[in-house]
């Protein structure tokens, strides 16, 4: 019964990414990296309901194999994450120039000014505190970035 | 017996008369006899001094008066060139105190007489005596004189010192050459004199003594207020340097040494140029080379973990001294004060990283609760029925708040570690009034509000900001505004400048603030009594963090308020700043 769900939604999953390729041609990726289970899923809901195509990492070093893997068009980066941490992902992607084009929101419940300071100096395109967004919003930024 | 026995009464010194009782007179020019009283003549002289001869009817009797005014009466015509009356009696006697003399001879032209000294039994002849009759004060060599005969001068009677003052000599040789003064005195009197000289030696070494114990409690007092003064120096736990109007090092205190890693060996009485070629010490000595009149205030990192507070403090003369030497600038050196702070430093870091984890994980279950049930009430996920979606949204307005809350307790835990004003820029303030104004838009018409910006009349200058900060001001401020005024009321907002600032204005007409209450509005967890009841919203820390962002940027914040009438916020912003 389980292994049924999971084939029906990978099926789903399939469907939607190369399904949506063909219907839409190009679709849009944005890689995910949240450690909570709960968000991750919320915002890929979201994500995926507004046509995107959505990835999702739960920690450091996944995000960053993802994003070197599979090149998304704009992250989500949650920066308080176990190993690696959203901060030293921005580093990394900075100083690879094969990365360093993708456009990084971080999204995060950090929100001092040291902390947003950072993430801008290195590199990050726009500083999202989650507890002050809906989705929707988040939504918003994400379209006018990568409009 | 009476004295009219005694025949003569007195000898008048001016008419030279002697009257006695049998009337005959006598011519005596210097010396008379005055009559005392009933037992008592005594001889006088014309200077008043005069002894007394004693007891007449007892002792020398009706004869001795009889034979003196004979031998005055016989020698009557001699007076004026034999001087010396033999007496035919040796009963006279003199009291000189209580001691008697026997007067064996009067020379009444010389005033001089021949005594025996009859019995002195409880006296003393005080030979080459000096009687300081004005102090009391009696010196000489004391001498057995019982049975002496000498020829004495009468000089003075003191009563009241119970003396007689005598010059005294052994014969005459025709004239009156004071040889010795003699003063006769009681044994009495004398333990008295002598007391009376003792205890005034007594009060003068006392008077000596306590000079010198003062001096010595002085010395002491000195003493041990350097040793206390020593002693809080070396046991303070800060650590302190103390230099000379040179800026030559003479003070250093253990603490300091340990602070520094440093011997006073080393760097005692060496000049701040000296010392700024030993490593250990040449961060802290710069310090003192940038020389103000001021308190300074620094903090100095030596290690990465090890900071030191440092305050230095000019120490200033006096002001009366300082006057006096014209030209010089009143420093008589400086003092500098090392206060480790590494572990408040390393409490600070572990708070600021406590609060932003905390911030972290409150906020992680919340963002996941606020998008739930956003997406919820967004029909992403089906249809919600009316009476569903009014329970999800007050559960929605619940989390916002909470959400709210620890946003103020973050700005709260950063006006208290000092961090209020961090990212100064120029901007425009009625940029950003405009900006904070729209962000309410939805609740404005959520509340027909009547919400009126009445903008300056001309540009305003640009004032350096901490904009973030000043729009939680602004945020608080227009909040309550709107909380607290009831719906279709009025809130109208005025920005205007001067030369010296820009002030920002919020009126409504709303509920307003409790006189009683006014006091605390500024205060952390301040809910006015009336707005708790009618708004069950509000964090209760807004105005003290409006307050602390304004106060931080050098402006003022202040309001007034009518319960019921309606309240009105201003606060002002330096513009040269």
């Amino acid at each position: 019964m389980k292994n049924e769900f999971k084939l029906i939604k990978s099926a789903y999953q399939h469907y939607i990414r190369f399904g949506s390729l063909f219907i839409r041609g190009n679709m849009k990726k944005i890689l995910i990296v949240e450690d909570d289970k709960f968000l991750r899923e919320l915002i890929a809901k979201k994500i995926l309901a507004e046509g995107y195509d959505a990835a999702e990492a739960k920690d450091g070093e996944e995000g960053l194999k993802k994003i070197e893997a599979e090149k998304p068009d704009l992250v989500l980066l949650d920066l308080v994450l176990p190993g690696m941490t959203g901060f030293d992902i921005l580093k990394s992607v900075q100083e690879n120039p094969l990365l360093s084009d993708i456009p990084i929101i971080v999204f995060s419940n950090l929100g001092q000014r040291d902390d947003v300071d950072k993430a801008i100096n290195l590199g990050a395109k726009d500083f999202l505190i989650k507890a002050h967004f809906t989705p929707q919003e988040i939504i918003e930024r994400i379209k006018s970035i990568l409009k | 017996m009476s004295l009219k026995q005694v025949k003569y009464i007195q000898i008048d010194d001016r008419r030279g008369t002697l009257y006695s009782a049998g009337k005959q007179s006598l011519l005596v020019p210097t010396t008379f006899i005055r009559v005392l009283s009933k037992t008592f003549i005594r001889l006088v002289d014309k200077e008043g001094a005069g002894i007394l001869i004693s007891k007449i009817g007892e002792s020398i009797g009706r004869g001795y008066a009889q034979s003196l005014a004979a031998i005055l009466k016989k020698e009557k015509a001699e007076i004026n060139k034999k001087t010396r009356i033999q007496l035919g009696c040796n009963a006279i006697f003199m009291e000189a105190g209580w001691g008697r003399l026997k007067i064996l001879e009067i020379d009444l032209s010389q005033s001089m007489l021949k005594v025996e000294i009859y019995r002195a039994p409880s006296m003393e002849f005080l030979k080459e005596s000096r009687y300081n009759l004005e102090r009391g004060i009696l010196t000489g060599v004391y001498e057995e004189i019982t049975g002496q005969q000498v020829y004495t001068k009468l000089l003075k009677e003191n009563r009241k010192e119970r003396c007689v003052v005598l010059s005294v000599c052994k014969e005459i040789p025709g004239g009156i050459e004071k040889k010795e003064e003699m003063v006769f005195v009681t044994r009495q009197r004398l333990e008295e004199l002598v007391k009376k000289r003792t205890k005034e030696l007594e009060d003068s070494r006392k008077a000596l003594m306590n000079v010198l114990e003062e001096v010595t409690k002085a010395r002491e007092k000195a003493e041990e207020e350097k040793n206390k003064t020593l002693a809080v120096i070396t046991n303070l736990v800060d650590g302190l340097l103390v230099f000379d109007s040179r800026d030559k090092l003479v003070l250093i205190n253990p603490q300091a040494e340990m602070l520094l890693n440093i011997g006073s060996g080393e760097v005692l009485n060496k000049t701040a140029t000296e010392l700024e070629n030993i490593a250990k010490i040449q961060p802290v000595i710069i310090l003192l080379a940038k020389g103000a009149e001021k308190n300074r205030r620094q903090e100095l990192a030596l290690q990465e973990d090890f900071i030191l507070d440092i305050t230095i403090v000019p120490l200033m003369k006096p002001a009366a001294s300082y006057r006096r030497q014209k030209g010089a600038n009143g420093k008589s050196g400086s003092l500098m004060i090392l206060h480790n702070i590494s572990r408040e430093k390393l409490i600070e870091k572990i708070k600021s990283g406590f609060v932003s984890l905390a911030a972290h994980q409150l906020r992680t279950p919340l963002s996941a609760i606020k998008w739930a049930l956003r997406m919820v009430l967004d029909e992403e996920t089906g249809n919600v029925s009316r009476e569903q979606r009014e329970l999800l949204e007050r559960t929605y307005q619940s989390n916002e708040r909470m959400i709210r809350l620890i946003n103020d307790l973050l700005n709260v835990a950063q006006i208290e570690e000092g961090k209020t004003i961090i990212n100064l820029a120029p901007a425009n303030l009625d940029e950003v009034v405009q900006a904070m104004i729209n962000s309410f838009r939805e609740k404005i018409v959520l509340k027909e509000m009547n919400l009126k910006y009445h903008q300056p009349a001309k540009k305003l200058p640009a004032i350096t900001i901490d904009r973030e900060k000043i729009e939680i001001a602004l945020a608080n401020l227009i909040d309550n505004a709107l909380n607290y005024t009831p719906n279709k009321g009025t809130i109208e907002i005025f920005l205007t400048a001067d030369k010296q600032n820009v002030e920002f204005t919020i009126q409504d007409n709303g509920v307003g603030i409790p006189k009683n209450q006014q006091k605390g509005i500024f205060s952390k967890f301040f809910r006015g009594e009336n707005v708790v009841k009618i708004e069950t919203e509000g964090t209760g820390l807004g105005m003290f963090i409006a307050k602390n962002i304004i106060e931080a940027h050098g402006g003022k914040i202040w309001f007034e308020s009518q319960e019921n009438k309606g309240t009105t916020f201003h606060f002002t912003l330096p513009i040269n700043k």
